[in-house]
């Protein structure tokens, strides 16, 4: 699906983050965005997931033509919206395998069950993808994990889920090499001409690994660059100096 | 009507039962001298802080009938022993004990086992505030569950006590738990009413004893309706090198109060006990407890979590106690009160008293609401807000039971406890 943004602005107790943001990406492609620290990256995923710490001033969020920003969190969610946390919650004694049970069950018709059998293929074939112990599945949600074992239990709910818009909040932040190429393998598995990604990373190095096809550069609450895969080399080599240059323009 | 009651009063309480042993009568005698000696607490009574002591003043409330089976239920599985009683009484015993353990309804253990049972039951309880009330059960001992594992006999699967009331009135519940030496079992018990309506009153007395290098894991799970009141005195005992765990459901009960004494006594003696109660409406669950380290290197671990919804009310009260002397002692007491409402209140009263020198010890209690953190990430998945506290809050509550370290065990208590959340 389409996400499209359109002058969003946002804040967080009266201080403006998001200062009009525009950005579209259309389905079938991944956006990646790049920003400094303070730029407003997290807030923009955590806006357009419906944290309620923030409050929209302005502006639209939709998902192929329906408005995102009216609709609950977990609505978001059931709509096709998935955000994979950079600091994901834990969830003491609520096993992994109930817990994303749990979140299938709350897509179907009331009265109807999840089919156990198959949703236990299903789940185990895809940790199979991301390498995961099958005692994952039994552990509580993401209590006592690695950095690196709560991301690839992100991207296992992803792609439970099946969304049809995935958001990546620094998702290689905490990865070593390995994991990180595991991480990327389940996402680029998900790769969909009907599905549509945006990448949000401080480093370079996680789009070696998912190639993107538009890089953002965000700064001050907005988009303010945006080009090609090389960008995003461009600016592992020379840093965000050139923002001091270019001021963001209104 | 109060003459009924007296009579009934006269001729059960202290009396001695025709053709029991004499031992057995001299308890009971013996139980009925205490009760008539001892007070009645009172709300300036340390152990009743926050609590409701009249409501303890249940001897007059007329005793519930012995009634046959009442209710239809699955036959135990294949070499699982499973005792039923109903109102206090034993009705059927299912499955066969194996050599060198004792299952055994008290009123034919008495008969059967009466040397080694005299000494195995221990002086009256009731330490933590109930001491009347634990004299009175005593003079009214008749039935009970009587289980004893032999020295170095592992028994695989957990012994059920299923207990049913039916009725109006007061029922008496007894369960003696031993394991001898290097003995290894398990014990589940539970507590249901047959209806919505009758209002039971149960006074349940449990004493527990590990012997040296024991492991003894015992559960219960306390679905009463929510008309009836219940009143559990408890006492546990872990011998040397010993590991006794007690763990408790309450999610029934009108009035719930629960006192569990624990004493861990010979060096490396371990100790858990853990608690869950989910109060809803105007439930009020009060719970004492009390773990007494009686000599150096042992261990204690006390869990208690309380999710509150509505009005409910929680009191928990608790005291780690390490004697002069019972030095390298480890032990540790929580409380959580997890906040489902508003209107609902939970007391904690963690305490610490320690007479021994290079001691680990912590206590501490917290009470909190669902955060918002947790919400919003179950959100996040799509689950809906509701469903996501109920989530949360039914995992709160189920990480007790992974300390039981006991498969079978686990998978019971979480049952009901998956049942009240549904």
């Amino acid at each position: 699906m389409s996400l499209i943004v359109n002058n969003l602005q946002a804040s967080i107790e009266e201080t403006s983050i998001l200062k009009g943001l525009n950005l579209e990406v259309p389905k079938g492609e991944i956006h990646a965005i790049m920003g400094p620290n303070g730029s407003g990256k997290s807030t923009l995923s955590k806006v357009i997931a419906g944290h309620d710490d923030y409050e929209v001033t302005g502006g639209s969020v939709t998902l192929d033509g329906v408005d995102l920003l009216d609709m609950e969190v977990d609505e978001r969610s059931r709509a096709g919206l998935f955000l994979a946390f950079q600091y994901p919650a834990e969830v003491p004694g609520v096993s992994n395998a109930n817990f994303i049970r749990a979140a299938l069950q709350a897509r179907l018709p009331k009265g109807e069950e999840i089919d156990a059998v198959a949703y236990y293929k299903s789940l185990y074939e895809k940790m199979d993808i991301l390498e995961m112990d099958r005692q994952f599945t039994a552990r509580s949600v993401n209590e006592g994990f690695s950095g690196g074992e709560k991301k690839r239990n992100e991207i296992l709910q992803m792609m439970m889920l099946d969304p049809t818009f995935c958001i990546l909040d620094e998702t290689d932040s905490g990865l070593d090499i390995d994991a990180l190429k595991i991480v990327s393998k389940g996402v680029n598995s998900m790769r969909s001409p009907d599905r549509g990604f945006l990448v949000i990373t401080h480093y370079q190095r996680l789009l070696d690994y998912i190639e993107p096809d538009v890089v953002h550069v965000m700064a001050d609450g907005q988009i303010v660059k945006s080009g090609g895969k090389e960008l995003a080399l461009e600016l592992e080599e020379s840093g965000y100096e050139f923002l001091k240059e270019e001021p963001a323009h209104a | 009507m109060s003459e009924v009651l007296e009579e009934n009063f006269a001729a059960a309480s202290g009396s001695a039962i025709e053709g029991a042993p004499a031992w057995f009568n001299a308890l009971r005698a013996e139980g009925l001298q205490a009760f008539e000696a001892a007070e009645w607490p009172t709300r300036k009574d340390e152990n009743w802080r926050f609590g409701r002591p009249k409501n303890s003043q249940i001897t007059e409330i007329t005793l519930a009938e012995e009634e046959g089976m009442i209710m239809d239920i699955e036959p135990a599985p294949e070499g699982v022993i499973r005792f039923t009683f109903v109102n206090g009484y034993c009705m059927s015993i299912e499955g066969e004990a194996p050599e060198g353990v004792t299952a055994l309804p008290l009123n034919r253990a008495i008969y059967e086992g009466a040397e080694q049972l005299e000494s195995a039951i221990p002086a009256i309880q009731g330490k933590l505030g109930s001491g009347k009330l634990a004299a009175f059960h005593r003079a009214n001992l008749e039935d009970g569950a009587i289980i004893q594992i032999g020295a170095g006999v592992t028994l695989e699967k957990p012994i059920e006590i299923v207990n049913l009331f039916t009725g109006e009135g007061r029922s008496h519940s007894y369960v003696l738990l031993t394991a001898g030496e290097g003995a290894k079992a398990s014990v589940i018990e539970s507590f249901q009413s047959t209806n919505d309506e009758d209002a039971s009153t149960v006074l349940s007395v449990l004493d527990i004893k590990a012997e040296k290098g024991a492991n003894l894991k015992y559960a219960c799970v306390q679905e009463l309706n929510t008309k009836s009141q219940m009143i559990r005195i408890g006492e546990s005992h872990a011998g040397e090198q010993s590991d006794a765990t007690a763990a408790v459901l309450h999610v029934g009960g009108q009035w719930v109060r629960d006192e569990l004494y624990s004493t861990v006594e010979g060096k490396e003696a371990q100790c858990k006990i853990l608690s869950v109660t989910v109060p809803r409406g105007t439930q009020e669950f009060d719970q004492r407890t009390f773990q007494h380290h009686a000599s150096p290197h042992c261990f204690s671990d006390l869990l208690y979590k309380n999710a509150l919804y509505d009005k409910a009310k929680t009191i928990f009260s608790g005291l780690i106690f390490v004697d002069e002397g019972a030095h390298y002692t480890d032990a540790y007491q929580t409380c959580r009160n997890l906040m489902m409402s508003d209107t609902s209140e939970a007391n904690s009263m963690p305490g610490l008293e320690i007479n021994a020198d290079q001691v680990a010890c912590s206590h501490g209690s917290t009470s909190a609401q669902v955060s918002d953190e947790e919400i919003f990430y179950l959100q996040a998945r799509g689950i809906p807000a509701d469903t996501a506290r109920q989530i949360i809050a039914e995992g709160f509550c189920a990480e007790v039971f992974q300390k039981l370290q006991h498969e079978q065990l686990e998978e019971a208590v979480i049952q009901t406890l998956a049942n009240s959340f549904a």
